[in-house]
């Protein structure tokens, strides 16, 4: 599978060798044991206080079917998934979800895509959640050595989308050029809409190279959705104009960013992106770089036609 | 070639030819060629016929006198050339190809081989012999039978003589077929069958190379002034394969009949527009749209009155995966059980079973509708393909050449990765035809915020609807008002992203194609993501109208179950006025095509995918409005 095979390719850009090493025998990808002892022990209490009001969650958590083959098989595309199974049972899965990541797989026997699957969807189900519990076990996931770097990207995700000024700062640091979880760290920024992760984003975009620079646009675009402020029931005018300032910049100074650059700005829909990018056409034109010029007319009129379209 | 016919053999010196009769079978020329040595008018010596004859006016006859096929015999263009089938149906009902076995089948198989003739050549002297010869590649590609001088069997002379199939792979291509004198005087009735369809430019280009000479008792090739080299040539195509797309007037739908609720409402649409329906229990996928693509080979035949006609045979081209890892649930399997018959052909194009991915579901594989813009000319359509995709199923496409070359419309960002998530075509009363359906979360979004600013947000999307309640059903709710949904960050973010590439697409889309904005129709619904490996990959949260089945003026979608507001599903409303109207000039007469919804929640939603994904609709002769061959590719 096309979507397998991604996965594969993923695992070969990840430098790990700064992470510490540490097993997961009791959860599906940590192991509780490693786990500060207060947060271990605050979560197994609240887990076990409840089971019995929950046990429907519990049992349902403990058995996901988008990763049993005979249920997967069924999918349009056949390939394992969680994600959304998990998302659907609400909050309460929250509890549920924690025991089964860090003190009990409950699920064996699956092959290790499926294993995967089930880790990904679960560590974004807990992270649409947006519940601060969840955070000890969600570092632990993002730090430890032995998560693959799918399983760390989600992990990051659910992070950002805590989006607490910790969460960035721990997000931002291992977004910086060379770290072992660079990648993970500006995906899970791009979860958190936030002055803070924006202007952490900048940085990023000012300094990264090659992928990285690509994924911290696209982060930014994911920082600045006009749709997800919206959805917030706030306009996020200020970070979106940061995010959209910061991304027609980035598409005036370098060719490799524009095709994700282009997506980004388009998310933001700040009502100033015209201005900003009529101003850098105006000085590409004055510097002869005729090539800038003709792709920032391009953003400009695919903006105009974007808007018409609303 | 007529002129090249007949003639004295050159090595009596003496050139004296007349041209044949046409009971010699060399047409209508009559004006007998005076030889040097024929002072008084007599011609000197036998006249020898060394003429092969195809039908290259196309009029369902390789007719020796008729000058229309003897001139045009080594050519082929819009106007002239000869062709075949390959005839990969099964006329006797024994669940084998025609062409996979060695013999002439029953039922209307001789319907799907080709005749061709050998003139006679009634002064040829005693131990003449002929000889038919094709060229080595198309050998292996084709089947060709010799008629008994008895009228009564045929048999398998040249081409491919073994059977050379999966069950039997000994192959034995000849490319020679010797004739007796008998026959040589007589002359003979041949006909040709494709083993094959074109795979790969660079491969069999499809063409059949036809060479027919005569040797003399003492082994002496006869030549004369027309044939001086003493060979007549002619030249066959095999029929290409031709993929089905929105616009062809269908006349069945198949699905599986699992969901009764599902199969109701497609019945509901094939009974009004009077077509058949077929459903199938047997096999346990029932993404009928993806396990096979349907597709025809089609050749003019003459009827019986004298008149010409289209013939040829569905195909089912089969996917290369199926639903588990053994070779039992291979689609091909399955086709060659339910799907082949007379008239309906099965092909498998893929190298390896087991191989690909989603990407190479047929949902992920469409046809644009015929269309031209500046200098580009698609007559019978153009393969619509996504990413991904098996390289020999490209090479299958574009070696066709009647389709392509396909275009790509990116399907990598989402969760199954088919174009028939995003795209659609319906017919319109246009000049061009046709206009394109698109998903557009903007506009799902759009209404739903015009409903909530209406003092609606509280009204319920997918009311009554389950999410994954495999084992006990109504536990996970899938019920949202307009408000939570809005609020729903995750949706929100995926409908964005999925709308920046559903407009980049469009964009090039339109520059390809020439659409203009009124051409295209946005189709409502969100999308949501799911993550897998280290990316979010998008599939529609609400029902995907798109993904819709098309036959004729109708249409039909998976039901909405959008928020009922003063009674109506706004969505099913919203739908029934863009589609089901003048208001877009759809249909072939403009005033709006025959609008069904049908509940596919359970079985197809749910699971990823649409009404499109769950059926597969095919249609019988003439299949198309356009004939291949008179587009001159």
């Amino acid at each position: 599978m096309k979507l397998q095979s991604k996965i594969v390719a993923l695992l070969t850009f990840g430098v790990i060798a700064a992470l510490p090493t540490d097993a997961h025998a009791g959860g599906l990808v940590v192991d509780a044991s490693k786990l500060e002892a207060k947060s271990r022990t605050s979560l197994a209490t609240e887990i076990a206080s409840s089971r019995s009001s929950l046990a429907s969650v519990y049992a349902k958590v403990r058995d996901v079917q988008g990763v049993k083959p005979e249920v997967y098989s069924k999918f349009r595309n056949p390939v394992p998934t969680a994600g959304r199974e998990l998302h659907a049972l609400g909050k309460d899965a929250l509890l549920p979800m924690l025991e089964v990541l860090a003190f009990d797989e409950a699920q064996t026997g699956l092959a290790a895509h499926e294993k995967e699957a089930l880790t990904v969807g679960m560590l974004y189900a807990v992270g649409e959640i947006k519940d601060a519990r969840a955070v000890p076990v969600l570092t632990s996931v993002l730090m430890s050595r032995s998560s693959s770097d799918p399983v760390a990207m989600a992990a990051a995700s659910a992070l950002g989308k805590m989006c607490r000024s910790s969460d960035v700062k721990l997000l931002a640091e291992q977004a910086k050029g060379g770290n072992a979880r660079e990648l993970a760290g500006i995906f899970g920024l791009g979860e958190c809409r936030s002055k803070e992760a924006a202007d952490a984003l900048v940085v990023v975009i000012r300094s990264a190279k090659g992928d990285a620079a690509v994924q911290a646009v696209r982060a930014l675009g994911n920082v600045g959705s006009s749709w997800v402020w919206a959805a917030k029931k706030d306009e996020g005018k200020a970070v979106r104009k940061l995010a959209s300032d910061a991304l027609v910049d980035a598409f005036a100074a370098s060719s490799s960013l524009r095709k994700e650059a282009s997506r980004a700005i388009l998310k933001c829909d700040d009502e100033d992106a015209l201005v900003r990018i009529r101003s850098a056409k105006d000085k590409a034109s004055k510097a002869g770089r005729t090539a800038d010029v003709t792709d920032l007319g391009d953003l400009e009129a695919r903006i105009v036609k974007h808007r018409a379209r609303k | 070639m007529r002129s090249h016919c007949v003639g004295r053999v050159s090595r009596l010196s003496v050139v004296a030819v007349l041209l044949a009769s046409a009971g010699a079978g060399c047409g209508d020329d009559t004006q007998p060629f005076l030889g040097e040595g024929g002072a008084d008018g007599e011609p000197l010596g036998p006249t020898y016929v060394i003429d092969i004859v195809v039908d290259a006016n196309r009029n369902g006859v390789a007719d020796p006198a008729d000058p229309a096929d003897q001139d045009a015999e080594e050519q082929w263009d819009a106007s002239v050339g000869a062709m075949f089938l390959p005839n990969l149906d099964d006329d006797d009902a024994d669940q084998i190809r025609d062409a996979d076995d060695t013999k002439m089948n029953g039922g209307n198989d001789a319907l799907d081989i080709v005749a061709f003739r050998v003139s006679a050549c009634p002064e040829c002297s005693e131990g003449s012999t002929g000889k038919v010869e094709l060229d080595d590649t198309a050998a292996a590609n084709v089947r060709v039978f010799a008629h008994g001088l008895d009228g009564s069997t045929w048999s398998l002379v040249a081409g491919e003589t073994g059977t050379c199939s999966e069950e039997d792979p000994t192959c034995t291509p000849v490319t020679a077929y010797s004739l007796s004198t008998e026959q040589v005087r007589a002359g003979a009735v041949l006909a040709i069958e494709g083993r094959d369809v074109i795979r790969q430019e660079g491969g069999w280009d499809g063409f059949v190379e036809l060479a027919y000479s005569i040797t003399d008792a003492e082994g002496t090739l006869l030549t004369t002034d027309a044939n001086p080299d003493g060979v007549d040539r002619a030249k066959m195509r095999v029929a290409p394969w031709l993929l089905f797309g929105n616009l062809t007037d269908f006349d069945r739908v198949w699905s599986s009949s699992d969901s009764g609720v599902f199969v109701n409402g497609i019945e509901d649409a094939t009974d009004a527009a009077k077509i058949e329906y077929e459903r199938y229990s047997n096999y346990g996928d029932q993404w009928t749209q993806d396990f096979f693509q349907t597709g025809y080979f089609a050749i003019p035949i003459a009827t019986q009155d004298g008149g010409v006609t289209v013939h040829g045979m569905r195909v089912a081209n089969a996917r290369p995966w199926g639903r588990s890892n053994s070779d039992a649930s291979l689609p091909i399997r399955w086709l060659n059980k339910n799907y082949l018959g007379p008239d309906q052909a099965t092909l498998a194009v893929y190298h390896e079973p087991h191989s690909g991915d989603s990407f190479d579901s047929h949902g992920n594989h469409d046809l644009i509708p015929a269309y031209s813009n500046g200098g580009d000319d698609y007559p019978l359509g153009r393969i619509l393909i996504g990413s991904g995709i098996l390289d020999e199923t490209k090479a299958f496409y574009n070696a066709q050449g009647l389709q392509s070359p396909y275009y790509i419309a990116y399907t990598d960002w989402l969760l199954v990765g088919h174009v028939d998530e995003y795209l659609s075509f319906v017919p319109a009363n246009t000049p061009r035809g046709w206009k394109l359906l698109i998903a557009s979360p903007r506009m799902s979004r759009e209404m739903l915020l015009e409903a909530q600013a209406a003092g609606n947000g509280a009204a319920i999307v997918h009311q009554g609807k389950q999410w994954y309640d495999w084992d006990t059903g109504g536990e996970i709710p899938a019920a949202i008002s307009i408000d939570d949904l809005l609020a729903n960050e995750d949706i929100m973010e995926a409908s964005q992203d999925a709308q920046v590439t559903i407009d980049e697409e469009r964009e090039k889309l339109q520059a390809e194609i020439g659409l203009t904005d009124d051409e295209i129709i946005e189709m409502p619904f969100l999308f949501g993501q799911e993550m897998y490996g280290a990316t979010s990959y998008k599939i529609a949260y609400q029902p995907g109208t798109v993904n819709a089945l098309v036959f004729g003026d109708y249409i039909v979608m998976a039901k909405p179950f959008g928020p009922q507001i003063d009674g109506d599903d706004i969505f099913e409303a919203h739908i029934r006025e863009q589609l089901g109207t003048a208001m877009n000039d759809l249909g072939k007469d403009g005033q709006g095509l025959e609008v069904y919804f049908t509940d596919d929640w359970d079985l197809y939603h749910r699971l990823d995918g649409e009404v499109h994904c769950g059926t597969n609709p095919d249609a019988s002769a003439p299949f198309s409005n356009v004939n291949w061959w008179e587009t001159g590719r």
